[in-house]
């Protein structure tokens, strides 16, 4: 139990820095009206336990997404997209439910589910979280081609990032 | 206290979801330039949409004073008029006589008093209207009651705040009514049949009127100013061969069944020449 919690909250903290300190640095242009984030910080969001409360997950995201925009200088914007993905997670979770069920004192990851289920779940979640992300931060649907191009980009090095991460660590809870 | 805390439980996520989401977009608006910008100019936009649309209801509201302040000034336009149809007669009359305008406008000046309509009947035989101007406004009785194409009535009695007008529409009315451009005259009278058509008697035969010819108020009268138009002529009774008089029927232009504003004729000689009228009686 202890431990559960202990794991979620260094890798809140390892993920917070990661994204703030290195990741917000690679930033670059990809054409003259597009660019790229590289978002990783999510991944804590996807891995919380399958039994924590959901107003636990919902205010763990908000509180992650938040400190992101600290070091973004853009207050809200994260915040309001990690609230949403910790809303959302349940959802998409049930879409994605195995024959039997879960085991709730598992947490979602490949080690648990299995290659294939994993880059399903962290897919979809990653494509609401950077659609989410770039939808307010345009704060207009005016720019719906370039809100979409910048999704597609970005979620390719994304996940490429997450992806590898979980080939490292591999974590299992 | 144990069922707030289920539903908490159970709603909990929703709700810590629309605080924290609320939450979140206050913080883009109030500290993100862009976002601040286009939500600033969206605000503006539904705001200024919404006011259109609330100024389009209210208007309705107002209307009744753009009501009020139009009939205002129509009244000082047809005073004018009035002024300027006085001015043409002179004119007419003796070209080498040097009339000057002013001196005309001492003459007789004409003020009208725009009034409403509170009360209308047009199914009796004595009809009667009740205005909401009274002797406060300046109406006093024997005023006449126009439109701008035709003669209502005129007051009989007059209350501080509301006038009664006996409508022309009357059993016992006899407004005086000449041909256009002529000075042949006659008065005309309601037969009580149909609200548009009034018969205009003791036209002289020899005036050659014919179908068609507009009627206008004859000025004689000394309640009505001249030349308002009143109705044109839908035909005429030749049949009383011993008389050298027509009956003339007379179809009205205004629909005095469906009337809303009017205007009362004041006449600032009107009490001097009424007094020498009387005077010329009692000589």
């Amino acid at each position: 139990m202890n431990n559960i919690v202990l794991t979620n909250v260094f890798r809140f903290l390892g993920l917070l820095l990661f994204q703030g300190l290195i990741l917000r640095r690679i930033e670059f242009d990809a054409g003259v009206w597009s660019y790229i984030h590289i978002l990783v910080y999510p991944l804590f969001i996807f891995l919380l336990p399958l039994r924590t409360p959901r107003p636990l997950v919902i205010f763990s995201a908000f509180a992650m997404g938040i400190l992101v925009d600290l070091f973004y200088y853009s207050p809200g914007i994260h915040a309001s997209t990690a609230t949403f993905l910790g809303f959302i997670r349940p959802q998409v979770l049930s879409w994605l439910e195995p024959r039997g069920g879960y085991n709730v004192n598992f947490s979602p990851t490949r080690a648990r589910f299995g290659d294939n289920w994993f880059l399903r779940y962290s897919a979809i979640l990653l494509a609401i979280h950077l659609f989410f992300y770039f939808s307010v931060e345009a704060f207009t649907f005016v720019f719906i081609g370039r809100i979409l191009l910048n999704t597609l980009m970005s979620f390719v090095l994304s996940f490429f990032f997450i992806f590898g991460y979980m080939r490292v660590f591999d974590p299992l809870d | 206290m144990r069922d707030l805390l289920l539903l908490f439980l159970r709603f909990g996520g929703v709700l810590l979801f629309i605080i924290l989401e609320a939450f979140s977009f206050i913080l883009i608006v109030q500290f993100n330039q862009e976002q601040r910008a286009i939500f600033d100019n969206s605000w503006v936009n539904f705001t200024a949409t919404a006011d259109e649309k609330l100024d389009y209801i209210f208007k309705f509201a107002t209307l009744g004073e753009v009501n009020d302040s139009l009939a205002a000034v129509n009244a000082r336009l047809y005073e004018e008029v009035f002024l300027y149809r006085q001015a043409m007669e002179h004119l007419e009359e003796d070209t080498l006589r040097p009339y000057y305008l002013d001196s005309l406008l001492m003459d007789t000046v004409y003020q009208l008093i725009p009034a409403k309509i509170i009360r209308n009947s047009i199914s009796e035989h004595h009809n009667y209207l009740i205005l909401d101007k009274g002797s406060d406004d300046g109406v006093t009785a024997n005023m006449g009651v126009v439109l701008d194409n035709g003669i209502v009535g005129v007051t009989s009695s007059v209350g501080r705040r509301h006038a009664l007008v006996m409508s022309i529409l009357h059993r016992q009315a006899r407004p005086s009514a000449s041909i256009k451009g002529t000075n042949y005259f006659g008065s005309l009278r309601w037969e009580e049949k149909n609200t548009r058509e009034l018969l205009l008697e003791n036209v002289p035969k020899h005036a050659y009127p014919s179908k068609g010819d507009t009627i206008v108020s004859s000025g004689y009268s000394l309640i009505f100013p001249k030349d308002i138009p009143i109705g044109t002529i839908q035909s005429i009774d030749s049949s009383d061969g011993g008389s050298d008089t027509y009956k003339i029927l007379v179809k009205l232009f205004a629909d005095l069944a469906s009337l809303d504003r009017v205007y009362v004729v004041k006449k600032s000689t009107q009490k001097e020449q009424v007094e020498l009228v009387q005077q010329a009686q009692n000589e």
